[in-house]
């Protein structure tokens, strides 16, 4: 008889914070937000946390990999509990907006804050950081002065000299799209072919990796975003510190349309029953104060013109960014994968 | 000499406790040996000992011209050209019955492995099921994979350990008769262990009888039951009632039923002896000159069994014929007919 | 005793087995629902992708999937097979303690080792940074092996998944009749001999059983094939629905994925259709092979060897980048994690081991086709990705969930919101469904070496079928229940791809916040998850291990 008192209670020590949690996840009160978000937890969540306690409502998180949210909203549909919809890519963005995911957004401050570029032409979504495509050299085997354009790295002089990621990265996807959309086609492939004939090895790694890589003498240029660089820079990690020393960032396509960037970004869902709340986070979001932490806690820059930003970040100075919108990004993402794969990118 | 097999002095022990000890003998080619024994009586580690899967502690042991083991060496098993049919067979149940057969014959070309798969095949009478796997054959068909699996790499030593016990009593005559022919056909030396009487005589030339790891006597079938040196082999081969009695100075036995003269030999005389009293020895007998009373009896197939008590309280043995049967408690007249008994 | 013979008897069940049977039926409709929602995307139009794969990529992840699968297949045979077979049959210095020590590195998450041993031999890494500085060498100057590549994730899947193949072939090594083995040795073959074409053919349905969970293990994985830029089925289905936003065809690739798995395991099945494998009825234990001076030191080093790659250096890599950072990482919400990951494989692990285990009494008395297919087909599961598990739940669940909100709208005029979607219950469905297999594979082979007539002899003494299942089915299965119990409690500790997308609002598990810190570069802070994660894996490893050792022949 006592072992089976031990597996009752047992079972109910088990089976106690499911009864709990999936209680909770049905219920919807008005002071209440459901996020759903593909930037990480730990980049996100003191955001939410604040804008919690200063409006005195919960607000719930789930996090993953973009289009997972994306398949799971389109399968709950018009029931979705979502409210926003967050993610690190304006191609995700511009899938979901196709997906019919978003509603449009009546906000007087976010269409002032946020240039007309990093927002959806019917106002769905709304960029919120954006992260820069750069170029990293090795400050010792290198001529900065031979480097110009994300197009001259398919000369033939960086033979064997660069390091970059897999083609499955979606940085590298929507670099690729930005030139598909502002150099065409057969421009793009013809660069594509003669840039990953530079390749120092197999695209393998993160970005991180990249310029580690170019620190250990392995390549001597790597494409990365300037993020990873400022990660490094400020890594608590000493030989990690090292690596980032040696190298130097630079700024790509200065005298032409300005360096790659990409966003992070947010709307609210079409499902949502709480759109006015969810609205006023997104404009929290927006807001100076936001801005800095929202930026500078993953060392990216802010939309918002006015809000500060790292010191690390500082010291690069000032850039020209690519003018493009974002949306094309979306647009060609597609395209910019099969060209990737034609050209045997890894 | 042509001795296939040598023991010499062999001791093995199981862990620290002696398993057995100082067993010597021998096997001539074509001979085939049978260790009988009761079980636990140390058998099965001789024969292991001589597939080299036991150590010895001390003695040797010779297959053929080659020392295979010694207190401190043992020629590995795959090396020593002994085969063995385990007790349950031991058949690969992976392997069909053509593969279990070319199994120990993996040095030879294919053709002739091919050949010699045939031969054993035929020799066993098992073609018509040389694909099949052992799970499907019976228990008399797997013995027979056994049998000639072990005999198809044609060792210099078959060893057979308690080839019948998997068999119904009614075959195992048979099956014994069989294979002796078939063992004595091809002349190959055979030792096999077994605990039953009946297929060590039916099979072998020779029989080692042991007991607690130690051989009692050693002889054919026929002197093991006609001469009999020990006790223990009077009793294990059950071959007739032991009684003690008292011998006196003219060599007459006394049953307290009046003196009883015999023949025997002159060291007895004035002792308490040992006797062994076969089936015959005590005959019923109207005209005889003792009565002895019934305390059992037990109906044999042509026969009536009785269980005679003697007078000091011993139980003997005599059969009677059917016509005049008498029942327990009523006495029986017998005579003694003592020309064959065996005295210890 | 047969391993695959099935039950004759049937005949002498009452008519009451039937709702077993239904019960059964329901259940495996229900597990294989998601399963059949991937594979019916087959009947879907093939979109304009396909054209593009078929003249691009398809032929390089077909080639790399397949090396990748046989290369992990044969290196954890090899590791499996070989230490199991010391373990089992020889007796050397340590061979207790390495009896489970062996088993440790499956408690390693692959993505994990593949992130310690990038950084500490990729180029940029300590053992190069070093070989540089002391030799002067310049990066070329000197050849040092790829550890990002095909053969670098071969060798990190091989190190963490062979225990699989050990556990199992120790079991069959340990049990297999001495008579046999001794049979082989005086019909001329010596031990390697023995070895090679006796023990292991008798241990090969213990073998194969290993080795196709760790060929699913294999193909399912997406973490370590991405970070080392190996394109592999998984790495381009991910692709196809992340990049380019084909749900369908992501789905179509996992289906012929799945027939491959199938066709596999049925073409292996057949091969060894008639014969039957026997375990030692009589108990002999074989007699221990006594490994003496250089030969146990190698055997023992080997072993060690295997471990240490395995799992202790990886282990002091993770303690050494933990310690650095343990004061920033190590707090009230991370025992939380901790405590939240350790319920959460628990419950599924137990909900596994039970399910697995209704349907294998089920299979054991019905001999019907369709509920022995349903069975197959169920186990499936393990082959397909997490994600795109996650994504054949999410389907139907969502559809469920409108229906029940469309009815309560006609109704009651009001929507009552998901049930199912973003619900603990639907994670461990999906859990369920994808770890099925592993306690599935496990409770089969250890009750068939029940003997049917066991049952017989209970039902003749007028004992009803759950008591003999009470009574005397699980007590002999033990050992497979426990052994069950930490395979799925182990997997579902390292999952990640169906956590990450069915999990519940503000529910997070170590495995998640590991993979968040690692993809975000920060190796250092994901020291600390990743090296709870083996921890908790390790307690029902050793806790386990110890009720198995105490009882070793139960089998």
């Amino acid at each position: 008889m006592k072992k089976h008192a031990n597996c009752v209670y047992l079972a109910a020590i088990l089976l106690a914070p499911y009864v709990a949690s999936m209680g909770s996840s049905k219920i919807l009160s008005e002071g209440e937000l459901n996020v759903y978000s593909a930037r990480k937890e730990h980049l996100i969540k003191p955001l939410l946390d604040r804008f919690s306690e200063a409006n005195n409502i919960k607000i719930n998180l789930v996090t993953a990999k973009g289009d997972a949210l994306l398949a799971r909203l389109k399968a709950e549909g018009v029931n979705s509990p979502a409210d926003v919809f967050l993610t690190v890519d304006a191609g995700r963005l511009h899938r979901a907006q196709l997906a019919g995911a978003f509603q449009p957004i009546k906000s007087d401050l976010l269409q002032q804050s946020i240039p007309a570029h990093l927002r959806s032409d019917k106002d769905e979504w709304f960029g919120l950081s954006t992260r820069v495509r750069v170029i990293v050299y090795a400050k010792d085997r290198v001529d900065a002065d031979r480097l110009s354009t994300y197009e001259s790295l398919s000369s033939a002089e960086w033979k064997g000299r660069i390091c970059v990621r897999s083609s499955g990265n979606i940085y590298n996807q929507s670099l690729v799209a930005s030139m598909l959309a502002t150099q065409g086609l057969s421009h793009t492939e013809q660069w594509l072919n003669g840039f990953t004939k530079n390749f120092a090895r197999q695209p393998s790694g993160g970005d991180r990796d990249q310029i580690k890589a170019v620190a250990a003498g392995q390549c001597d240029i790597a494409v990365v975003n300037s993020y990873y660089l400022a990660g490094m820079l400020t890594s608590s990690d000493d030989s990690e510190r090292d690596a980032a020393d040696k190298v130097a960032l630079h700024w790509p396509n200065q005298n032409d349309r300005g360096s790659h960037i990409n966003i992070s970004g947010a709307g609210v869902t079409r499902s949502s029953k709480n759109s006015e709340l969810a609205t006023r986070l997104l404009e929290f979001l927006c807001a100076a104060d936001s801005q800095h932490w929202y930026a500078q806690i993953n060392n990216e820059y802010p939309v918002l013109a006015k809000a500060e930003i790292h010191e690390v970040l500082r010291k690069w100075g000032e850039f020209k960014a690519d003018q493009l919108n974002v949306t094309k990004l979306g647009i060609y993402n597609s395209d910019a994968i099969l060209a990737m794969d034609r050209a045997g990118w890894k | 000499m042509n001795n296939q097999l040598i023991l010499d002095k062999v001791s093995v022990h199981h862990q620290k406790t002696m398993a057995v000890s100082g067993i010597s003998f021998s096997l001539s080619l074509g001979e085939i040996v049978c260790i009988l024994g009761p079980s636990g009586s140390g058998k099965s580690t001789i024969l292991r000992a001589i597939a080299g899967f036991n150590d010895l502690s001390s003695g040797s042991i010779m297959i053929g011209d080659r020392t295979a083991s010694t207190a401190h060496f043992t020629l590995p098993p795959e090396q020593r050209s002994v085969s063995m049919v385990f007790q349950d067979f031991a058949l690969f149940p992976h392997l069909d019955v053509s593969r279990n057969i070319s199994f120990g014959l993996q040095s030879q070309l294919p053709k002739k492995r091919s050949d010699r798969v045939e031969e054993m095949l035929e020799l066993i009478n098992l073609q018509d099921v040389s694909h099949k796997y052992p799970h499907e054959l019976s228990v008399g068909q797997q013995q027979r994979v056994a049998l000639g699996r072990a005999m198809a790499p044609n060792p210099r030593l078959l060893l057979l350990d308690e080839p019948f016990a998997s068999l119904d009593t009614d075959n195992r005559n048979r099956l014994a008769r069989e294979m002796r022919k078939l063992l004595k056909l091809h002349n190959i030396t055979t030792l096999l262990v077994t605990h039953d009487q009946n297929e060590a005589f039916a099979l072998s030339d020779q029989v080692v009888l042991i007991n607690s790891g130690s051989i009692q006597e050693i002889g054919s079938p026929t002197e093991l039951v006609q001469r009999p040196t020990t006790i223990f082999a009077a009793d294990f081969l059950d071959l007739g009632d032991l009684i003690e009695i008292n011998l006196d100075m003219g060599g007459n036995l006394d049953f307290g039923l009046g003196k009883i003269p015999t023949h025997l030999s002159t060291d007895h005389l004035g002792k308490r002896i040992k006797l062994l009293l076969r089936p015959g020895a005590i005959i019923c007998d109207d005209n005889g000159s003792h009565m002895l009373k019934i305390v059992g009896k037990n109906l044999l197939a042509s026969t009536q069994g009785y269980s005679l008590e003697l007078p000091d309280g011993q139980t003997v043995h005599c059969s009677a014929s059917l016509r005049k049967e008498k029942t327990v408690g009523e006495m029986l007249t017998v005579r003694f007919c003592l020309h064959e008994v065996s005295v210890f | 005793m047969e391993i695959t013979s099935r039950s004759d008897a049937s005949f002498w069940f009452p008519p009451s087995i039937r709702w077993g049977s239904i019960g059964a039926f329901l259940i495996t409709v229900l597990l294989v629902f998601p399963i059949l929602v991937i594979i019916s995307s087959i009947f879907r139009p093939f979109g304009q992708v396909w054209h593009h794969l078929l003249d691009t990529v398809l032929l390089s992840y077909i080639v790399n999937s397949i090396m990748l699968m046989f290369g992990v297949a044969l290196g954890t045979c090899l590791l499996g097979v070989s230490s199991a077979w010391l373990v089992a049959v020889c007796q050397f210095p340590g061979r207790k303690t390495l009896s489970w020590i062996l088993l440790l590195p499956m408690a390693m998450p692959a993505y994990i080792i593949a992130y310690t041993y990038t950084g500490l031999l990729d180029v940029s890494g300590p053992i190069q940074n070093n070989l540089r500085a002391i030799f002067g060498w310049s990066y070329g100057d000197y050849f040092f092996p790829q550890i990002r590549s095909l053969g670098g994730a071969t060798c990190m899947l091989s190190l963490v998944l062979y225990p699989y193949v050990y556990l199992l072939a120790r079991v069959s090594f340990a049990n297999q009749a001495g008579a046999i083995i001794e049979a082989s040795r005086n019909l001329g073959r010596g031990p390697l001999s023995t070895f090679l074409s006796v023990s292991l053919p008798m241990a090969r349905p213990a073998i194969i059983a290993g080795v196709s969970l760790v060929m699913m293990e294999t193909l399912a994985d997406y973490g370590t094939v991405a970070y080392f830029g190996v394109s592999t089925f998984t790495t381009g289905i991910f692709r196809i629905w992340y990049g380019l936003g084909e749900l369908a065809t992501a789905a179509q690739l996992s289906a012929m994925m799945m027939f491959f798995v199938f066709s596999i395991i049925l073409l292996e099945q057949q091969s060894r259709r008639r014969m039957r494998f026997y375990k030692n009825e009589y108990r002999v234990k074989t007699k221990l092979i006594q490994l003496k001076g250089s030969r146990a030191t190698i055997a023992s080093f080997y072993c060690w060897t295997v471990v240490s790659i395995g799992f202790i250096i990886p282990i002091i890599q993770l303690v050494v980048w933990a310690a650095s950072r343990w004061r920033e990482n190590l707090n009230n919400a991370f025992v939380n994690l901790a405590w939240n990951s350790f319920l959460l494989a628990s419950t599924a692990a137990i909900i596994c081991v039970l399910g697995a285990l209704f349907l294998s009494i089920v299979k054991r008395y019905s001999k019907s086709n369709l509920s022995i297919a349903q069975v197959e087909i169920a186990k499936l599961g393990y082959a397909i990705p997490g994600a795109i598990i996650a994504v054949g739940v999410l389907i139907p669940a969502g559809w469920f969930d409108n229906q029940v909100n469309l009815i309560s709208e006609a109704w009651f005029g009001k929507s009552i919101g998901l049930i199912l979607g973003g619900s603990l219950g639907i994670l461990i469905f999906a859990y369920l469904v994808r770890f099925l297999s592993v306690s599935l594979q496990t409770l089969e082979s250890g009750l068939s070496s029940i003997k049917p007539s066991i049952d017989e002899s209970a039902a003749s003494l007028g004992v009803s079928k759950l008591n003999t299942l009470r009574k005397i089915h699980l007590p002999l299965l033990k050992t497979s229940l426990l052994t069950a119990f930490i395979m799925v409690f182990v997997d579902v500790l390292k999952e990640l791809p169906t956590t990450l997308i069915l999990r519940p609002f503000n529910f997070n598990t170590l495995a998640v916040r590991t993979y968040e810190l690692a993809s975000d570069e920060r190796l250092i802070d994901a020291a600390l998850p990743a090296l709870t994660i083996v921890v908790i894996g390790l307690l029902p490893i050793l806790l386990i291990f110890k009720t198995i050792a105490k009882s070793s022949n139960v089998e």
